[in-house]
């Protein structure tokens, strides 16, 4: 997603808001700051500072990657032809593919963490950053893939035929059943729903919003314009588009972005590549830069610990694996075997860490446009705009557009979160949803007045929160997840798992 | 039940002419010249039409032993479009709703139409590419013919930039098809 990006470095809104903004900025900012500093309480490691909560994710991450046997490498082959239907039922046909539930979880975490994110992760920690993000996304992959097998296994089939899922339903039913206390899966569940709605209106809305308008500003005048000191006039004009699809159901708008959102990540990704081609012969510099950098920076808060740091905290931000979020997306897929939902979620860091990062990595190493002093203060998307402009001038319009997109779709996806958190906490009432869906609107106004940093804080912290009752609940449903692989995996090398070909006849 | 001809239906009007012109074919016995399809339907591939225990809701249909003819209407779908979370969530309801207005909109009304002729059909809707779902349900039930209406449902727009899905019937069913103007 997208949410968190960057503390210091995206694009600053402007300085100094006056009147209404300020007035907005004013009141919410100490709110902010104080949730802040509790979340991100941070130690210090050979002169980094270290967040004890990007060590929580990471550390479940790498033991769930142990935990179960490198799936995230041995199940590749299988996650890809789930998601091409291979083993789709033929008379499943109509109902949510292993392919749409992927892309609407993708399409909810691509975003700015993957233009910006990055950019802040060199900016700050040098091309060795990108080593770690990697690393981080990979070890990633494992805990997603537990959190998606549970959304599946305890999501909630009404007999209407719409079905809920995501962490509440695992945290209450899962984690009550094997820990034998119905009140501590309750507990959880109930947390993880509350810094669902808390993450769904900051990193989910108000940081997509300030960027947008950031980026807006930026592109109609930059600072001392009309619309950088009304900021909330472009935040009336996002809330009224966003309140027409989640309120008004224009369900329109919310299928355009769908299907720009995918375009423009292609987009985003062909232009990596053109910019990697035009500058082949620096490409095993670049990787060399990054590997060298990863274990003997110059130049960095830190040393070795630092760049490794600010590279774990980037993924951790962007692919959001152990947040519990994409869970709640793709719990919606019909499959009976809900191991099957958790191989196709191991694409997901994939995708969006591996190989989106990667690329906007190698473009801002290749360009070589972190080393330019005055670029390198811009960071964020301005960093990426300009390493890209290197060789594609019009680029950064482009870029804007796709912010846009990207920010607008995550809203979408973020409000949905929110809204079945908020289903979960008042028993699918159809007026709380209701009373969620006008709050969220209105935070986004407040997301383009305010400054950046108090935005940013809250979005990160709300975010971070979700993942202590989830990762705790998945340490305690581990064993259930691996039960759950072991019966898919004995099925399917005894073939009672059925392969179809392409006119629906079982093939093995 | 023995299907022999496969008709692909949907709410136009040559969508009639093809169910009538497959009515007047199956009324009279077996041509000498109808190859059937070579190898015998295996317990697997039948089981596409008619599932097993292990298959998720059955595709919604109506087998009638009697029957020759066998309408088959196909709702556009598929697996690998872009949807949002919210249809995501109500998609298992929404398709049970496409199946059923399918039904009562496009296939009873087709179905009377055979009874008027004399014919008991069997009838059969499904997601997916009209085509690719067409020639599958023909190869699987084994029939020897298909019959499609040469103008359907789609609009004028999409035919004119993918192509007719009868003409993209013709180049891949497994049998032969007879496109009815």
């Amino acid at each position: 997603m997208s949410a968190a990006l960057t503390a210091s470095a995206v694009l600053t809104a402007a300085e100094g808001p006056t009147g209404l903004d300020k007035a907005i900025s004013d009141a919410t900012a100490p709110v902010s700051n104080w949730i802040t500093g509790i979340v991100f309480y941070s130690v210090d490691v050979g002169g980094a500072s270290l967040p004890l909560i990007v060590v929580w994710l990471i550390v479940a991450a790498i033991i769930f990657t142990v935990y179960f046997g490198f799936l995230n490498v041995r199940g590749f082959k299988h996650a890809i032809d789930l998601v091409r239907g291979k083993f789709s039922n033929p008379n499943d046909a109509g109902e949510v593919s292993h392919f749409q539930a992927l892309a609407t979880a993708v399409s909810g975490t691509v975003g700015l963490g993957n233009i910006a994110g990055v950019a802040v992760a060199i900016s700050l920690g040098g091309p060795g950053a990108t080593f770690w993000m990697i690393i981080a996304g990979f070890f990633g992959m494992s805990a997603k893939m537990v959190e998606c097998t549970l959304g599946v296994k305890y999501r909630n089939e009404r007999a209407d035929g719409t079905v809920s899922g995501g962490p509440m339903y695992y945290l209450e039913k899962g984690v009550g059943k094997v820990t034998g206390s119905h009140g501590f899966g309750k507990t959880l569940a109930i947390l993880f729903a509350i810094f669902a709605v808390g993450g769904a209106l900051g990193g989910g809305n108000m940081f997509q919003a300030n960027q947008a308008t950031a980026q807006i500003v930026a592109v109609t005048g930059g600072e001392g314009s009309f619309l950088a000191e009304n900021n909330w006039i472009i935040g009336l004009v996002f809330a009224i588009a966003v309140g027409a699809v989640i309120i008004g159901g224009i369900k329109s708008i919310a299928r355009v972005t769908g299907k720009l959102v995918p375009a423009m990540a292609a987009i985003y990704i062909l232009s990596c590549l053109v910019v990697i081609l035009f500058n082949l012969e620096k490409v095993l510099p670049a990787f060399g830069d990054i590997i060298t950098g990863a274990f003997s920076p110059t130049a960095v808060a830190g040393g070795f610990v630092g760049v490794l740091i600010v590279g774990f905290q980037r993924a951790a931000f962007s692919n959001e694996a152990g947040v519990g979020s994409a869970a709640i997306a793709h719990s919606a897929v019909r499959t009976k075997e809900p191991a099957t939902e958790g191989y196709v979620s191991l694409l997901e860091p994939f995708i969006d860490t591996i190989v989106v990062c990667t690329s906007t990595a190698l473009v801002i190493v290749i360009s070589g446009a972190y080393m330019d002093e005055a670029a390198s203060e811009l960071g964020g998307v301005a960093l990426t705009s300009a390493a890209f402009a290197t060789v594609i001038p019009w680029f950064p319009v482009l870029l804007a557009i796709s912010i846009v997109a990207f920010a607008f779709s995550t809203m979408i996806s973020w409000s949905y979160y929110g809204m079945k958190a908020v289903g979960y906490l008042f028993n699918d009432s159809s007026k709380a949803e209701l009373a969620f869906k006008i709050v969220f609107v209105i935070f986004v106004v407040i997301g383009s007045s305010l400054s950046l940093e108090p935005v940013i804080g809250f979005s990160d912290s709300m975010i971070f929160l979700m993942s202590i009752p989830n990762v705790i609940g998945l340490y305690i449903l581990a064993s259930t997840v691996r039960k759950e692989l072991k019966q898919y995996q004995v099925k399917l090398a005894t073939h009672q798992i059925k392969q179809y070909d392409k006119d629906g006849a079982v093939i093995n | 039940m023995t299907i022999d001809i496969v008709v692909g239906v949907d709410t136009s009007e040559a969508s009639r002419r093809a169910v009538a012109w497959a009515c007047d074919l199956a009324s009279v016995p077996r041509p000498d010249g109808w190859t059937r399809r070579p190898q015998p339907v295996s317990p697997d591939d039948a089981g596409e039409i008619s599932p097993e225990g292990d298959a998720a809701p059955a595709p919604r249909e109506d087998p009638d032993p009697a029957a020759r003819v066998l309408l088959c209407h196909v709702i556009p779908w598929s697996p690998f479009s872009f949807t949002t979370t919210e249809e995501n969530e109500k998609r298992g309801a929404r398709r049970e709703a496409e199946l059923t207005a399918a039904y009562e909109q496009v296939i009873e009304p087709l179905r009377k139409l055979a009874s008027e002729r004399g014919s008991t059909v069997a009838c059969t809707v499904r997601h997916g590419d009209p085509a690719d779902v067409i020639s599958a349900v023909a190869r699987s039930t084994g029939a020897g013919m298909v019959i499609v209406g040469r103008t359907g449902d789609s609009s004028k727009l999409r035919t004119r930039i993918l192509g007719s899905y009868a003409s993209e019937l013709a180049m891949h069913c497994p049998v032969p098809v007879t496109v009815v103007p």
